[in-house]
Protein backbone atom coordinates (compact mmCIF):
# COMPACT_ATOMS: atom_id res chain seq x y z
CA UNK A 1 0.00 0.00 0.00
CA UNK A 2 1.32 3.31 -0.77
CA UNK A 3 1.53 6.48 1.25
CA UNK A 4 -0.10 9.27 0.10
CA UNK A 5 1.52 12.28 1.75
CA UNK A 6 -0.30 13.71 4.42
CA UNK A 7 -0.76 17.58 4.16
CA UNK A 8 -1.98 19.36 6.99
CA UNK A 9 -2.58 23.37 6.62
CA UNK A 10 -1.86 25.02 10.18
CA UNK A 11 -3.97 28.25 10.93
CA UNK A 12 -2.01 29.73 13.57
CA UNK A 13 -3.88 32.68 15.63
CA UNK A 14 -2.11 35.75 16.22
CA UNK A 15 -0.54 35.22 20.15
CA UNK A 16 -0.39 38.40 20.85
CA UNK A 17 -2.97 39.65 22.25
CA UNK A 18 -5.21 42.92 20.77
CA UNK A 19 -5.66 46.24 22.59
CA UNK A 20 -9.53 47.47 21.71
CA UNK A 21 -9.00 50.67 23.46
CA UNK A 22 -6.40 53.73 24.71
CA UNK A 23 -6.00 55.65 27.91
CA UNK A 24 -7.27 58.18 25.20
CA UNK A 25 -10.91 57.10 25.33
CA UNK A 26 -11.73 58.10 28.88
CA UNK A 27 -11.48 55.02 30.76
CA UNK A 28 -11.50 56.40 34.26
CA UNK A 29 -14.08 58.86 36.29
CA UNK A 30 -13.10 61.67 38.03
CA UNK A 31 -14.29 60.85 41.70
CA UNK A 32 -12.29 57.35 41.29
CA UNK A 33 -9.14 59.60 40.68
CA UNK A 34 -10.16 61.62 43.58
CA UNK A 35 -10.22 58.34 45.11
CA UNK A 36 -6.90 57.23 44.41
CA UNK A 37 -5.75 60.69 44.69
CA UNK A 38 -6.26 59.81 48.90
CA UNK A 39 -4.27 56.78 48.38
CA UNK A 40 -1.55 58.06 46.97
CA UNK A 41 -1.34 60.63 49.35
CA UNK A 42 -1.21 57.98 51.98
CA UNK A 43 1.08 55.29 50.47
CA UNK A 44 2.91 56.58 47.93
CA UNK A 45 4.01 60.61 47.35
CA UNK A 46 6.56 59.85 50.53
CA UNK A 47 9.15 58.30 47.52
CA UNK A 48 7.51 59.02 44.75
CA UNK A 49 7.09 62.87 45.93
CA UNK A 50 3.76 64.84 46.25
CA UNK A 51 3.57 66.21 42.79
CA UNK A 52 4.72 62.62 41.19
CA UNK A 53 8.16 63.93 39.80
CA UNK A 54 9.66 61.28 41.47
CA UNK A 55 12.72 60.93 45.00
CA UNK A 56 15.92 59.62 44.76
CA UNK A 57 15.10 56.22 44.65
CA UNK A 58 11.75 56.02 42.91
CA UNK A 59 10.89 57.03 39.28
CA UNK A 60 8.49 60.12 38.05
CA UNK A 61 4.95 58.72 38.30
CA UNK A 62 4.34 61.72 35.90
CA UNK A 63 5.51 63.31 32.75
CA UNK A 64 7.31 62.19 30.13
CA UNK A 65 9.93 60.29 31.85
CA UNK A 66 6.81 58.24 33.31
CA UNK A 67 5.85 57.74 29.88
CA UNK A 68 8.37 56.96 27.92
CA UNK A 69 8.95 54.03 30.15
CA UNK A 70 5.02 52.87 30.17
CA UNK A 71 3.95 54.03 26.48
CA UNK A 72 2.78 50.84 24.26
CA UNK A 73 2.20 48.85 27.15
CA UNK A 74 -1.22 48.48 28.82
CA UNK A 75 -3.13 49.58 31.85
CA UNK A 76 -3.11 45.89 32.80
CA UNK A 77 0.78 46.35 32.95
CA UNK A 78 0.77 49.41 35.37
CA UNK A 79 -1.82 47.86 37.41
CA UNK A 80 -0.12 44.52 38.07
CA UNK A 81 3.56 46.19 38.40
CA UNK A 82 1.82 48.13 41.32
CA UNK A 83 -0.47 45.90 42.64
CA UNK A 84 2.48 43.06 43.11
CA UNK A 85 5.48 44.94 44.21
CA UNK A 86 4.34 48.41 45.62
CA UNK A 87 4.29 50.04 48.23
CA UNK A 88 7.73 49.09 48.96
CA UNK A 89 7.73 48.53 52.46
CA UNK A 90 4.69 46.47 52.11
CA UNK A 91 3.86 44.73 48.61
CA UNK A 92 0.30 43.55 47.65
CA UNK A 93 -1.51 45.76 50.69
CA UNK A 94 -3.43 47.11 48.93
CA UNK A 95 -6.98 45.45 47.37
CA UNK A 96 -7.58 45.76 43.85
CA UNK A 97 -10.11 48.10 43.76
CA UNK A 98 -7.83 51.08 45.45
CA UNK A 99 -4.92 50.02 42.82
CA UNK A 100 -7.62 50.91 40.77
CA UNK A 101 -8.35 54.06 42.02
CA UNK A 102 -4.77 54.91 42.31
CA UNK A 103 -4.19 54.11 38.20
CA UNK A 104 -6.80 56.55 37.80
CA UNK A 105 -5.47 59.13 39.81
CA UNK A 106 -2.04 58.41 37.65
CA UNK A 107 -3.76 58.43 34.46
CA UNK A 108 -5.72 61.79 35.15
CA UNK A 109 -2.07 63.58 36.64
CA UNK A 110 -0.40 62.24 32.88
CA UNK A 111 -3.67 64.33 31.64
CA UNK A 112 -5.50 61.53 30.09
CA UNK A 113 -9.22 62.26 29.74
CA UNK A 114 -11.97 61.32 32.57
CA UNK A 115 -14.74 59.20 31.74
CA UNK A 116 -18.00 58.21 32.76
CA UNK A 117 -17.34 54.46 33.86
CA UNK A 118 -14.74 53.99 36.60
CA UNK A 119 -11.59 51.62 35.53
CA UNK A 120 -12.04 47.96 35.97
CA UNK A 121 -10.35 46.28 38.71
CA UNK A 122 -9.27 43.07 37.07
CA UNK A 123 -5.84 42.94 35.27
CA UNK A 124 -7.53 41.25 31.89
CA UNK A 125 -10.15 43.16 31.42
CA UNK A 126 -7.17 45.96 31.57
CA UNK A 127 -4.72 44.91 29.87
CA UNK A 128 -7.71 45.79 26.81
CA UNK A 129 -5.96 49.21 27.18
CA UNK A 130 -2.98 50.48 25.06
CA UNK A 131 -1.06 53.40 27.24
CA UNK A 132 -0.37 56.26 24.14
CA UNK A 133 1.39 58.83 25.39
CA UNK A 134 0.73 60.75 22.33
CA UNK A 135 -2.70 61.21 21.65
CA UNK A 136 -4.31 59.69 18.46
CA UNK A 137 -4.42 62.13 15.14
CA UNK A 138 -7.64 62.88 14.13
CA UNK B 1 6.50 72.97 32.20
CA UNK B 2 5.84 72.07 28.80
CA UNK B 3 4.33 73.77 25.70
CA UNK B 4 3.39 71.28 22.71
CA UNK B 5 5.54 68.84 24.64
CA UNK B 6 8.43 70.19 24.91
CA UNK B 7 10.32 71.33 27.56
CA UNK B 8 11.15 74.82 27.83
CA UNK B 9 14.70 74.22 28.57
CA UNK B 10 16.96 73.96 25.77
CA UNK B 11 18.50 70.59 25.83
CA UNK B 12 20.90 68.81 26.48
CA UNK B 13 18.21 67.44 28.92
CA UNK B 14 21.30 65.57 30.31
CA UNK B 15 24.90 65.62 29.95
CA UNK B 16 28.15 63.62 31.64
CA UNK B 17 30.97 66.29 31.86
CA UNK B 18 34.81 64.86 32.44
CA UNK B 19 36.17 68.30 34.54
CA UNK B 20 40.19 68.60 35.22
CA UNK B 21 40.40 69.64 38.43
CA UNK B 22 43.75 70.99 38.19
CA UNK B 23 42.59 73.27 35.87
CA UNK B 24 38.66 73.58 36.24
CA UNK B 25 37.99 72.62 32.81
CA UNK B 26 35.49 70.98 30.98
CA UNK B 27 37.29 68.43 28.82
CA UNK B 28 34.59 67.12 27.38
CA UNK B 29 30.83 66.80 28.08
CA UNK B 30 28.31 64.83 26.57
CA UNK B 31 24.67 64.39 25.58
CA UNK B 32 24.10 61.39 27.84
CA UNK B 33 20.84 59.29 26.58
CA UNK B 34 18.84 58.73 23.31
CA UNK B 35 16.32 61.29 22.63
CA UNK B 36 13.37 60.47 24.06
CA UNK B 37 10.49 59.01 21.72
CA UNK B 38 8.04 62.13 22.60
CA UNK B 39 11.00 65.04 21.60
CA UNK B 40 11.92 62.72 18.24
CA UNK B 41 8.31 62.38 17.32
CA UNK B 42 7.10 65.62 18.30
CA UNK B 43 5.19 67.45 15.14
CA UNK B 44 6.34 70.37 16.23
CA UNK B 45 10.22 69.58 15.17
CA UNK B 46 9.16 67.24 11.94
CA UNK B 47 11.97 68.16 9.60
CA UNK B 48 14.31 69.17 11.81
CA UNK B 49 17.29 67.62 12.28
CA UNK B 50 18.02 67.39 16.46
CA UNK B 51 20.76 65.53 17.81
CA UNK B 52 20.87 63.75 21.01
CA UNK B 53 19.13 65.18 23.42
CA UNK B 54 20.02 63.00 26.45
CA UNK B 55 17.17 62.25 28.93
CA UNK B 56 15.97 64.39 32.08
CA UNK B 57 15.04 61.54 34.70
CA UNK B 58 16.34 60.57 37.95
CA UNK B 59 19.77 60.67 38.97
CA UNK B 60 22.03 57.83 37.33
CA UNK B 61 25.31 57.10 38.69
CA UNK B 62 28.65 55.68 36.39
CA UNK B 63 30.90 53.86 36.70
CA UNK B 64 34.86 54.68 35.89
CA UNK B 65 37.38 52.31 34.85
CA UNK B 66 41.23 52.84 33.81
CA UNK B 67 40.00 53.52 29.93
CA UNK B 68 35.97 54.35 30.11
CA UNK B 69 32.95 55.45 31.69
CA UNK B 70 29.90 53.32 31.69
CA UNK B 71 26.13 54.47 31.91
CA UNK B 72 23.17 53.42 30.87
CA UNK B 73 19.98 55.57 30.05
CA UNK B 74 17.01 56.42 32.19
CA UNK B 75 14.42 55.98 29.92
CA UNK B 76 12.99 53.51 27.34
CA UNK B 77 12.79 54.56 23.97
CA UNK B 78 12.78 53.54 20.82
CA UNK B 79 15.25 51.51 18.40
CA UNK B 80 15.44 52.48 14.52
CA UNK B 81 14.65 48.57 14.29
CA UNK B 82 11.12 49.18 16.10
CA UNK B 83 12.58 47.30 19.74
CA UNK B 84 11.96 48.97 22.90
CA UNK B 85 14.45 49.53 25.68
CA UNK B 86 17.40 51.40 27.12
CA UNK B 87 21.04 51.50 26.11
CA UNK B 88 23.97 50.97 28.41
CA UNK B 89 26.79 53.00 27.35
CA UNK B 90 30.45 53.13 27.24
CA UNK B 91 32.72 56.03 26.38
CA UNK B 92 35.92 56.86 26.21
CA UNK B 93 37.51 58.41 29.09
CA UNK B 94 39.63 60.66 27.49
CA UNK B 95 37.42 62.00 24.52
CA UNK B 96 33.92 61.07 25.54
CA UNK B 97 33.15 59.21 22.30
CA UNK B 98 30.83 56.71 22.68
CA UNK B 99 32.75 53.05 22.28
CA UNK B 100 30.17 50.84 22.24
CA UNK B 101 26.74 50.21 23.69
CA UNK B 102 24.28 47.50 24.72
CA UNK B 103 20.12 47.75 24.70
CA UNK B 104 19.12 46.94 28.06
CA UNK B 105 15.33 45.92 28.70
CA UNK B 106 15.17 48.47 31.13
CA UNK B 107 16.37 51.53 32.59
CA UNK B 108 19.77 51.74 34.71
CA UNK B 109 18.19 51.89 38.62
CA UNK B 110 21.34 51.71 40.20
CA UNK B 111 25.38 52.37 39.61
CA UNK B 112 26.94 49.63 37.38
CA UNK B 113 30.25 47.90 38.84
CA UNK B 114 32.89 45.88 36.83
CA UNK B 115 34.48 42.49 38.83
CA UNK B 116 37.05 39.88 37.07
CA UNK B 117 36.48 36.48 37.63
CA UNK B 118 37.94 33.59 35.82
CA UNK B 119 39.98 35.50 33.52
CA UNK B 120 37.03 37.51 32.54
CA UNK B 121 35.75 40.75 33.02
CA UNK B 122 31.85 41.67 33.56
CA UNK B 123 29.89 44.55 34.00
CA UNK B 124 27.23 44.10 36.22
CA UNK B 125 24.19 46.88 36.30
CA UNK B 126 20.66 46.80 38.56
CA UNK B 127 17.81 47.86 36.03
CA UNK B 128 14.48 48.49 36.64
CA UNK B 129 11.62 50.52 34.61
CA UNK B 130 8.03 50.49 33.25
CA UNK B 131 6.97 47.10 33.91
CA UNK B 132 10.20 45.46 34.15
CA UNK B 133 11.19 44.56 38.05
CA UNK B 134 14.03 45.30 39.46
CA UNK B 135 17.06 42.77 38.87
CA UNK B 136 20.61 42.67 37.85
CA UNK B 137 22.49 42.17 34.30
CA UNK B 138 25.78 40.98 33.57
CA UNK B 139 27.24 41.21 30.95
CA UNK B 140 31.10 40.45 29.19
CA UNK B 141 32.52 40.50 26.11
CA UNK B 142 31.91 37.21 23.86
CA UNK B 143 34.83 34.49 23.70
CA UNK B 144 37.21 35.27 21.03
CA UNK B 145 36.93 32.47 18.12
Amino acid sequence: MSRRPFISLVFVAALTAQTTRSVWDGVFTADQAKRGQEVYAKECASCHGSDLTGGESAPPLAGPGFLSNWTSLTVGDLFERTRVSMPGNDPGKLPRAQVADLIAYLLSANRFPEGKVELDKQTEALKQIRIDAEAPKK
Amino acid sequence: MTVQGLSLIKPPYATISAINLDRGDIVWQVAHGETPDQIRNNPALKGLNIPRTGQSGYNIGTLVTKSLVIAGDSLITTTPSGARGAMLRAYDKSSGKEVGTVLMPAPQSGSPMTYMWNGKQYIVVAISGGAYSGEYRAYRLPDER
